[in-house]
Order: structure tokens, then sequence, then C-alpha cells
């Protein structure tokens, strides 16, 4: 694995919503995703700056949607995670795992 | 209801292009959802929210791909390649290339060496910790000569004593001693300097210490501390000197200090030691109050104004004219100014001046580069349409052209940069007199300050037309297309002649202003004649003149002596010789419709021979006799402007004049001698000679050749007389009144050639504008020749075509010129910065050559065949 590969706390999490939103996951959504999973704020301009990020990385690509087909509609911009970015995403999760001693698990909700 | 308007956009201008749309529209959509479920005050507030902490994550992600871009970039192989390209376009257009580096680096170079003046002169504080505090003061009145600047000891005391807003403050008197026992006898220059100069200065010891207290008491042993050159040269900075005595007029003064290392010497020019200064019991006029004869200077204290200062200063000034109405009356008031800008006050506005000539000349270089870069963009238009087309995308062109614009710029900034300290060194070989603080001038210091904003200036300017026409070409993107100078285009190059010859003409009117006056004070009627005069102060040792008549006795001999080398015509001494030695003055009064008035009289004690020397004629009465100038009665010759306040029209031969408590009966008129060549005359009066007693006398010999060629025989004679003589600043009268224009010569020899840079490039200018036209023009040339346009009406047009533009910029720089006059007006002797005749001859005489550019290329457009061109596929441009 190529040094630059880990990723960030906050990159993980942004890939991760990415994941659970599947084709849903534009900016706000994912920001929503964090804040309601994590409990953490999330400011927006962080989100696409990470996803700029992540896409130079070629761990995500971001596609510009034709506008909603709804009145006043506008294009988005979705993420989608790549073959390197699920193994990114993989590889980092089970580095994780590994390095973590045993905490027992804090549940919420 | 909308989100925060200035927020949004804050926002956009911080995120990458990509984002914007996207992100605006989810923030907009956010917004609207959070006000329809709460309120708008708390969308906004929301909204507020999110960009604030947007702006960083965005701002910071931008930087770094950035970084990341330019890295790849870097480590690709393209930007070899790009360099490669741009540096071989930059010799395939060698012409065009020199061109531009020759035309920048010439304007650069004169830009970054009057830089390195201006910031060495009037930008950069002066050498002492904390300058901004060091102050000159001097006493002001209503009838005070403004010129005047000594104070009396005594004032001096007062003001320290008084003052609450000075922390410290001294004086200064320059005095010269002769130094034996070290080699040959020489003269040294020094300075008395009273109590706490140092302080004032903030001047600190190399090695010793400075003055104590001690040292200015009454019968205190005489010191003497080294200036730090003269320690060096004369010691070779061995500290072994501190505790030596120096032979000072034959006295020795002991070594306590040498002073430490300053860019600048002050007070004046290089001068060798520091005496202590306190009125010597020999010299009357230094006990009394009513005589100036001091340089203050002064420290305030922090956060005191000079404002504050002055109106403090002022109220002691007035406190003294009352205690003593007798020697104060008149001492008003205490004006103070900063030390700097009493040093370089008379150097500012002229070297502003050239400043702003130089910022012309810039601007005529710029122009120039501009257009010939435009006129061979439209040229290289197909290599462009054609890079494009094979792939090349805008920001690769864009690339290449800066790489070239760098190179280009680069090369124009070294040439200034080896021009500039050439023209840095005729600054600083300048005589003293041209310019104040010139030993700090460095080109350094300034090429550090001033040398990247010229690089990043003429990049740009070298950019701008190619980067214009790559994103034309890129727009167009046809090979085929041409676009030949549209309209616009054509505008702005009749402003660009217009412009260069309008500056041009302002650069030329003063150039010759400044050179015009140099003539004349060159010329002007100094009243003696300088030719074939040599000159020198002569002192004798001390074993030579003990008393008054054993110094007349030496200086008798000397002359005797000098008369009997071959090639002398006539020799004289005198205390007071124009360019040489000033002598003493007094004031005389004088009451005419106006009221009374107070004129100085230059006093001149001089031998026979004296007016022989100098070649000034007696233009009534008789000069003295000997019997007269041996002291047999009180005789005196005046000057025709002492002539004339004392008796107006009326003859003064015959008449009395009242000086030094005696009445002295005058015997003969001579003209008016010009101290200075750019004022006017002062009264003279010329005493017998047995009254100069044992000052220092001035020798003058007129000689039949070339009077430096007799120097060494001179000296010969004058130390067989006396082998302790000392013979200082022997030169010829003609050098020493050169010397003195040094500031006249200066400007005039910096605008002049200021002037005709800038004129040579205008017609440069002129020249490739109108080439450029021709070339492009080339098939409506040849349609009207095929039409019938004979080959002089071509031509004619042609040269019309550019001529038009330079007449209105002729007439526009006659009116700048014009207006700008009344601030060269104070620079100029007896003529008239608005002199029509001038405006005349110096546009005529640029449009002169302006027809001259133009017709070179008209002549190429009248000789073109219709039948070639017209035949011509239009691949050539």
């Amino acid at each position: 694995m190529p040094k630059g590969r880990f990723l960030g706390e906050f990159e993980l999490y942004v890939m991760g919503a990415v994941v659970r939103l599947g084709g849903e996951a534009y900016g706000m959504a994912i920001s929503r995703e964090i804040e309601s999973r994590t409990g953490r704020t999330v400011a927006i301009g962080a989100v696409y700056a990470t996803l700029a990020r992540l896409e130079d990385k070629g761990l995500v690509t971001l596609t510009t949607t034709d506008p909603l087909p709804v009145p006043g509609g506008r294009a988005r911009r979705l993420a989608r995670l790549t073959a390197d970015g699920r193994r990114a995403l993989a590889h980092s999760t089970a580095m994780l795992a590994e390095m973590l001693p045993a905490f027992p698990q804090e549940r919420r909700r | 209801m909308t989100p925060p308007r200035l927020t949004r956009a804050l926002l956009q201008a911080c995120a990458a292009p990509a984002d914007r749309a996207p992100l605006r529209a989810e923030l907009d959509d956010e917004f609207v959802r959070v006000a329809s479920m709460q309120s708008i005050a708390a969308a906004r507030r929301w909204y507020r929210r999110q960009v604030r902490r947007s702006i960083a994550p965005l701002l910071a992600e931008r930087a770094r791909s950035w970084l990341r871009r330019s890295n790849r970039f870097l480590r690709s192989q393209q930007w070899r390649t790009d360099m490669k390209q741009g540096l071989r376009s930059v010799w395939r257009h060698k012409r065009v290339s020199v061109a531009v580096v020759i035309t920048l680096g010439l304007a650069l170079g004169a830009a970054l060496a009057v830089a390195a003046v201006v910031d060495a002169v009037l930008l950069r504080p002066l050498p002492f910790p904390d300058p901004g505090r060091i102050v000159a003061m001097w006493n002001t009145g209503p009838k005070l000569p403004a010129t005047v600047r000594a104070i009396s000891f005594q004032d001096l005391e007062d003001w320290r004593e008084m003052s609450k807003t000075l922390e410290v403050a001294s004086g200064f008197t320059p005095v010269s001693a002769t130094l034996t026992e070290r080699g040959d006898p020489r003269r040294l220059e020094g300075m008395r300097v009273a109590r706490d100069f140092d302080r004032v200065l903030g001047m600190r010891p190399e090695v010793g210490r400075l003055f104590v207290a001690e040292d200015f008491a009454e019968g205190a042993p005489d010191v003497v501390v080294l200036a730090n050159g003269f320690w060096r040269r004369e010691f070779g900075s061995r500290t072994d000197a501190i505790g030596q005595a120096l032979m000072l007029d034959g006295r020795p003064w002991r070594i306590v200090g040498v002073l430490a290392d300053v860019a600048m010497t002050y007070p004046t020019a290089p001068h060798d030691f520091w005496r202590p200064l306190l009125p010597r019991a020999g010299a009357q006029w230094e006990s009394q109050r009513a005589t100036g004869w001091l340089n203050a200077v002064g420290r305030l204290r922090p956060g005191v104004s000079v404002d504050e200062a002055r109106g403090e200063l002022s109220a002691v000034a007035r406190a003294l004219a009352e205690r003593y109405p007798g020697s104060n009356r008149e001492r008003q008031a205490i004006d103070l100014r900063s030390l700097k800008d009493e040093l370089v006050a008379d150097a500012r506005a002229a070297l502003w001046l050239v400043a702003a000539a130089v910022g012309a000349l810039l601007l005529v270089a710029f122009g120039n580069v501009v257009h010939l870069l435009v006129a061979h963009a439209v040229v290289r238009q197909r290599e462009f349409a054609v890079r494009h087309a094979l792939g090349a995308t805008p920001g690769r062109l864009g690339r290449q052209i800066g790489i070239e614009a760098a190179a280009l710029g680069a090369a124009a900034v070294c040439f200034g940069l080896v021009i500039a300290p050439l023209l840095v060194e005729i600054f600083v070989t300048l005589p003293a007199n041209a310019l104040p603080r010139q030993s700090e001038i460095a080109i350094v210091p300034a090429a550090m300050r001033w040398g990247v904003v010229m690089l990043a200036l003429t990049v740009a300017v070298i950019a701008w037309p190619h980067a214009r026409l790559a994103s034309r070409s890129t727009a167009i993107g046809a090979a085929s297309t041409r676009i030949v100078g549209s309209r616009a285009d054509r505008r702005v190059r009749q402003a660009l002649i217009g412009t260069q010859v309008a500056l041009s003409i302002v650069l030329l009117t003063g150039g010759a202003l400044f050179v015009r006056t140099l003539i004349a004070l060159q010329t002007v009627d100094a009243g003696f004649s300088s030719d074939n005069v040599l000159t020198m102060q002569v002192t004798p040792s001390r074993g030579h003149a003990p008393s008054a008549a054993a110094t007349m006795q030496f200086y008798g001999n000397a002359l005797d002596a000098i008369r009997a080398v071959p090639g002398v015509e006539a020799a004289a001494a005198s205390t007071s010789v124009p360019y040489v030695v000033s002598g003493w003055a007094f004031g005389i009064s004088s009451k005419d419709a106006s009221g009374e008035q107070r004129h100085p009289v230059r006093v001149s004690v001089a031998s026979p021979q004296h007016f022989d020397a100098l070649r000034v004629p007696i233009i009534e009465g008789r000069p003295l006799s000997d019997d007269e100038q041996r002291g047999g009665a009180d005789a005196v010759v005046v000057s025709r402007a002492l002539a004339r306040v004392l008796y107006g029209s009326r003859s003064a031969v015959g008449g009395t004049l009242d000086y030094s408590g005696r009445t002295w009966t005058i015997v003969g008129v001579v003209p008016d001698l010009r101290w200075r060549l750019d004022q006017a005359p002062i009264a003279e009066v010329y005493l017998p000679w047995h009254n100069a007693g044992q000052r220092p006398q001035a020798i003058v010999v007129r000689t039949s050749g070339d009077a430096a060629s007799l120097t060494d025989l001179v000296g010969q004679r004058l130390r067989a007389i006396d082998p302790g003589v000392t013979i200082a600043e022997v030169s010829s009268l003609r050098e020493r009144m050169a010397v003195t224009l040094a500031p006249q010569r200066l400007r005039a020899a910096l605008l002049a050639s200021l002037a005709g840079l800038a004129a040579m490039l205008a017609m440069f200018g002129v020249y490739s504008v109108t080439a450029f036209a021709v070339a492009t023009e080339a098939r409506e040339q040849a349609i009207r020749v095929a039409l019938g346009e004979t080959r002089e009406r071509a031509r004619r047009r042609v040269v019309g075509a550019s001529l038009k533009p330079a007449m209105i910029g002729a007439a526009l720089g006659v009116a700048v010129a014009w207006a700008c006059g009344r601030f060269v007006q104070s620079f100029l002797f007896e003529m008239r910065a608005d002199d029509p005749r001038l405006f005349a001859v110096v546009s005529v005489a640029l449009l002169a050559l302006t027809v001259v550019a133009a017709w070179l290329p008209a002549s190429r457009a009248a000789r073109l065949d219709p039948s070639v061109v017209l035949r011509d596929t239009g691949d050539q441009v």
C-alpha cells in the first residue's frame, strides 16, 4: 500500500457516509448523515473540500447530475466510491480494528 | 427569502470553481428548509455558521490542490519541454528579443540607479540611533536673514538650560589644524564639538572614550578624538594610538578615543578629528552673545514633536530677547527641523524631479515594448493557432508565454543590473557638494528593495500582449484565420506614438532648460578671470610666525620667491579669495525709501598684485599704494556694490567708510565679484595688507601658461623659505569654480541624458509602429497603388498617419511642460521655464525626427510591387 493511502478520520466518515447513502450521496446529505450518526456538527464546506481531496486521490468520483425533476430542482454533485476507494476503506477499517484494543462498545441510540 | 448575500458571495469566492454552483444550490435549498421549519432568523444564523466554518477547509483544499498540481507538473517532463520551447522561441525571435532586452534594460538600469540614490539620500533614515529625534536648530526673526544658521555659545548654553523638550543639545563648528611630526606637515579638517555632541548623534567610541564633562572645563588638558577613517589611515587601526599625542598647530593633543565607524560622516564631509569646543580666549567673538558662530543640534525627548519643541524653544528665545535686548532683540524665535530634512532639503526637489523623469522614461520604454510585442504576437498568431490545433491547451500556451516573458524580463533586469552600478558610480564619485549623503549610496540594498518590483512589472508588461493574443487565437482556433490590426488596435498605436512624443517633449524641455542654466552659469561674468590661476592655502609653521610682523614677513618673502618663478605673471596673498577662502564679513546699514536695510560686507585683506592676479580692473580711482599697503594711511578699495550702498550714484572715491572703530578713506572702486555663480555678488571692501596680522592666507598665482604645471615649483620655493609650511588645497581657480557647479552639472547631465534616451526610444517607437502598420496593411497599400496612387503620395500618407498623433502628442507635451514649469523655475538661472521659443525648438526638432523615423518604413511601403503582394496567398503578414 503506497504512502498517502491512509485515510484521515474525517475522510473515513465521509467515505462511510457515501457508502451508506448509495446513489444519494451529495454534500448536504453526507453532512446530515455524519451529523446524525456521530453527533458531530459538520460544515458543508468541509465535506466539499474532503470530497475534492478524495477525488484527487482517485477514491471517489464526482458527477454532476441533471437537475431534479421537480419545480426549482437543481443539479447536484453526486459522489460514489471507486474500486480503489472501496479497497482503501476496507483496508483502513481493518487496520484500525487490528490496532485498537477491544473497548466495551459505547452504544448510541 | 434569500440567504445573506455578502456571506454567500464570500463562500463562492472561497470555493473551487467546480464546486461553486452545487454548493450554492445545496446551501440555498437547506436554507429554505430550515427557514420553513424554524424561522428566517434561525435560517440566517444557520447559514452564517455554515459559511464561517466552511471557509478554512475550502481554502486549505484549494491551496493543497494547487500545490499538488504544480508538484505533479514539476515532476513531469512537460515543464522541461515548455521551458525548452519558451527559450527556443526567445532565441528564434532574436531581433525582437534583443530590442526588448536593450530597451527595457536601459530604462531599468537608469531607474534602478536613480532608485538607489533616492533610497539612500531621501528615504533611508540617517545611520544614527533613533535618528528621527535629532534636530538642527537656529534663531529666526523678522529681521534676521533666513539663511543664517549660526548661533552664539551663550545662547546654546541657555537653550540647553531652559528647554524641557530637548533631551540634549549641543553644537559644533569646523576647524582646520596643521598636523606635524608625522611625515610632511599636512592640514587636517576637524570639528570643535560642544558638550554632549556624541549623545545628540548617539555616537559610540570604537576604542577609548569620547569626551566627558571634565574635557570641557576651563583649563582642561588638550584632548582629541579621532574619526574612524583617519585612525585607520594614519594609525592602521592600532589601539595603541590611544594615549599618544597628536601635534596640531604645534601643540600636543592627547588622543583619548576613536569614533565608531558610521556609514555617514556628520557634520560635513569627511573630517579627521573632534576637539572639545569652548570659547577661545584669543577669539573675542566666541565669547560674545551677539555673534553667532556655532551650528546647534539637539535630540528631542521621546514623544516630543518638532512643532512642540519649536513652540517651547521660541518661548525660550523670547525670554532671552527680553533678558539681553542688546544682542538678542532680533532673535524672536527658534526654528528647528529634523536633521535629515536639513541635510537633504536642497537635493530633495531635484532628486524627485529626476525620479519623475526616470518614471517617464520607464513609461516610454514599457510602451515601446508592449507595442513591439503586440506587433510580434500578431505575427506569431499563426504559430499559436497551429499549436492549439495540434492539441496544446490554453494553459500550456499560457505557460510557455510566461516562460518566454520571464526569460526576457530576467535578461532585461540583468542588463539593467549591469548598467545601474556604472550609473551609481557616477553619483558616488561626484564632488562632495553635489549631493548630500553620497557615501551611503549603494546599489545592492536598493536593488533588493526595488529590483523585485521592477522584475514583476517587467514580466507583466512582456507577458500581457502575448497572453491576450494567445487567448484570442485559441478562441478562433483556426490556422487560416488572420487578425489584421483592428481599428481599436490602430487607436492604441496612435495613442502610443502621441504619449511617447509628449513624454519626450516634457523631458527634452526640462533637459534643455537645465543644460542652458549650466551653460549660463559657466559663462556668467564673475568679475574676475579664473584662467591660468593657481590657488593654495598657505600656513607658515609656528617657528616662522611667532608674531604678526614675522607672519607678514613670511608671506612677503613667499610672494617674492613665487614671483621669481619663470612663467609667473603675478602673485598675491589674501585672507579671502573667491572659491578658495571666504574670510569674514560685517554689516552696514543704509537708509532708503523702504526704510533701514542691512547689507553684509565681505572683508578682504589683500597684498599688492591681488587685482592683477585675478585680472580685476580698477573702474574708478586707483589701487592702494605701497605706503598704504604697509599701513601708512587708512585707505581702502571698495566694490561697486559697496560704493552704491554708501554713496548711491555719486562717486565714492574720496569718501569714507567706518569699520572696526576706524574711518577709512576710499581711494578706488573695483567691479563686484561673484562668490557664488548662481547668486548676486555681495559688497566687498579691500583693506591694506598689513592688517592681515597672523591670519592664515591664500596665495593666488597668475601664470602665463597652464597653472597646474607650476604646482611643484611653487611648493619647492615655499618650502625653501619654511620647511614646515603647510600647503593645502592646491588647485586651479577654474577647477574650484567648476566644483561649485556640481549640483547644477549633475541635474543637467541626468535630465539631458534621460531626455535623450527617452527621445531615442520614442523615435524607435514611431519607427516600429509605422513599420508594423505598413506590414499589416500591405494588401490595402497594394490595391491603392494598383488603382493609381503615386509613390510620393503613398509615402506622404504613411508618414502623415504617424505624424498626426505625434503632433497631438507634441501639443500635449508642451502643455504639460508649461504646467510643470513652476516646479523647475527655482533651479534655473536667469531664464524662464515657460520660454515659448524653447517649446517651439524642441517640438519642431522632435517632429522632424518623427518624420525621419516614419520615412524609412514609408519608403518601403511605396516601393511595394502590387502584383507580387496581391498574388500572394496571404501567408505572410
